[in-house]
């Protein structure tokens, strides 16, 4: 099934077409969503989010840019909305009294990568936290360009943003990451 | 290519590329739908508790409105005098006029 066979079949409604989108492009939506968030359950909500979504919408979907394109923009728009909650709700939690549950415990604890070898955890842990502590748009161009290995352009396209402003986030993204991180050694 | 030991992004950058690719879990799909169909029913339970609201409100100012022309009807001298058809003839003037 080729893309334009996909989109199809996704207007007409058809399931088959809808799991093979979840198919083809689940896996490196999961790892954008989990680059942001950097917590499973959180990740796996917005996934479920950004399919919805993609399935309510799909109509409004013209072809101008790729499928996965659109897809990555809605992924990146869900994950933040997720992490922007989170932030909230984690702010809420000062003002909880003592005894009751505390929902963003496992956030405190930090999430591991689970496929990094266990001697690299470490290192991975300090990079983990730096990326995270980074402002959101730099976060975002970040993750896109040198965690998911994307193309420039498809960046600037998903962000709604020219060659040189992507550049420029990178460009102190990783200038703030170097810092932190020569700091951690 | 940057040398690690001068720049620790891209030793710590490169752990994450060593790293096995993660995936979603193999059950998401299943996870998906059931959320996706409750989602339809949730959906589908609000546009009819709207649609009852709607009638509910619908309903309530017809009544109101019979109600308010009865009240006038009964002082309407004509309306005695003609009868029904006086009270239907009141009545359209009345829908026509609010209109």
């Amino acid at each position: 099934m080729n893309e334009l066979e996909l989109i199809s079949g996704l207007k007409r409604g058809d399931e088959a077409a809808f799991r093979r989108l979840v198919e083809v492009h689940g896996d490196s939506l999961y790892r954008l969503v989990m680059g942001i968030l950097q917590d499973p359950e959180d990740a796996e909500d917005a996934m479920q989010e950004v399919f919805i979504r993609v399935h309510a919408s799909i109509d409004s979907f013209r072809g101008d840019a790729r499928l996965s394109t659109w897809l990555y923009r809605i992924a990146v728009h869900k994950a933040l909305e997720k992490a922007r909650s989170r932030k909230i709700r984690l702010g809420l939690r000062r003002w909880l009294p003592s005894w009751m549950p505390v929902e963003g415990e496992r956030l405190a604890q930090g999430w591991m990568h689970p496929g990094i070898r266990t001697e690299d955890r470490e290192k991975a842990r300090a990079l983990m936290e730096a990326i995270a502590a980074l402002p959101e748009r730099q976060r975002i161009a970040f993750t896109l360009i040198l965690v998911q290995g994307m193309a420039y352009e498809e960046v600037c396209s998903i962000m709604g943003l020219g060659l040189k402003a992507v550049e420029s986030l990178v460009s102190r993204a990783k200038v703030n990451l170097r810092k932190r991180l020569g700091a951690h050694r | 290519m940057i040398h690690q030991e001068l720049d620790p992004l891209a030793d710590h950058l490169r752990i994450l590329e060593d790293a096995d690719p993660q995936s979603l879990d193999p059950d998401f799909y299943n996870r998906l739908r059931d959320r996706m169909l409750r989602h339809r029913q949730k959906q589908e339970r609000s546009a009819l508790r709207h649609a009852g609201l709607a009638t509910g409100i619908l309903a309530l100012l017809f009544i109101l409105n019979l109600v308010w022309l009865g009240r006038n009807a009964g002082t309407d001298s004509s309306v005695e005098a003609n009868g029904i058809s006086g009270f239907a003839s009141f009545y359209s003037q009345s829908i026509s006029s609010d209109l």
